[in-house]
C-alpha cells in the first residue's frame, strides 16, 4: 500500500500521499461529501491504493481522536 | 471597439484539478501542467517555482506551501505571480468561481512578483517580503 508521508520540503510538509503532491486533506474533501469517484477526474494521476492509503490514515486518525476523548475503548 | 478580456498564461501545481485547467483554456488561457512539464509527480516546492518562473507563467495553487518558508521570497520576487485559492474545498468548481472574481481584479502587473490570496470573499496582494517562516 501506499505510504503517506510529510516533508517539510513538499506542501510545506503537509501529510500527503507519497509519490505526489496530493494532500490527504484534499482527498479528506471528496471522502465527506462521498464524491471518491470524481477525485480520478479532478487528479487522473492518482490511483485506488493512493486514495485507500489516504482513506485509511484519515480513519486512523479519527480513531485516535475519539480515544483521546473517551468515544472508543483504547 | 471591442476590448478582449486580457489572456494569462498559468502554471498548474499537480495539486490543482485537471477540469479547472481545462475550464482555463476554454476561456482562452495558455495552461501548463507543472506534472507534464517536469514529468514526474510527487515533485518538491521549489522545482515547481522554478519551472514556472522559467515557463514565464502564473502558478495555481490551492495550498500555502510557498507561503510557508521565506527562502521562497527571491524567487517569487522575479516570478510572473502566484495565485493561491484560500478554500477548504479544493473541487473544480470552487476553483472556477474564485477565479473568475480573481480575473475581474489582476493585471499582468498587478501580480507580477507578488502572491495573491484569492477566496470567495476577498482578494489580498501579498509581497514576497511579507512572507512568514512557519
Amino acid at each position: 500500500m501506499t505510504k503517506i508521508i510529510c516533508t517539510k520540503n513538499v506542501l510545506g510538509g503537509k501529510a500527503r500521499i507519497s509519490g505526489t503532491r496530493i494532500s490527504v486533506d484534499l482527498i479528506y474533501n471528496y471522502v465527506k461529501d462521498n464524491n471518491i469517484d470524481q477525485i480520478y477526474t479532478d487528479y487522473p494521476h492518482l490511483k485506488k491504493d493512493h486514495v485507500a492509503s489516504a482513506v485509511e490514515y484519515l480513519d486512523n486518525k479519527v480513531h485516535l481522536a475519539k480515544e483521546r476523548v473517551g468515544l472508543t475503548p483504547a | 471597439m471591442v476590448l478582449r478580456p486580457h489572456k494569462f498564461k498559468f502554471y498548474l501545481d499537480e495539486n490543482f484539478p485537471v477540469p479547472a485547467g481545462s475550464f482555463l483554456k476554454s476561456l482562452g488561457h495558455n495552461v501548463v501542467s507543472g506534472i507534464k512539464i517536469l514529468r514526474e509527480a510527487g515533485l518538491s516546492d521549489q522545482k515547481h517555482l522554478q519551472a514556472c518562473i522559467k515557463q514565464k507563467a502564473i502558478l495555481l495553487a490551492f495550498d500555502r506551501d510557498f507561503m510557508i518558508d521565506t527562502k521562497y521570497s527571491k524567487m517569487i520576487a522575479s516570478s510572473c505571480g502566484i495565485i493561491l485559492i484560500e478554500a477548504t474545498d479544493t473541487r473544480p468548481e470552487t476553483a472556477k468561481k474564485i477565479l473568475q472574481k480573481v480575473f475581474k481584479d489582476i493585471t499582468d502587473n498587478k501580480i507580477k512578483g507578488k502572491i495573491c490570496c484569492a477566496s470567495i470573499d476577498k482578494i489580498k496582494y501579498i509581497q514576497p517580503e511579507e512572507i512568514e517562516e512557519g
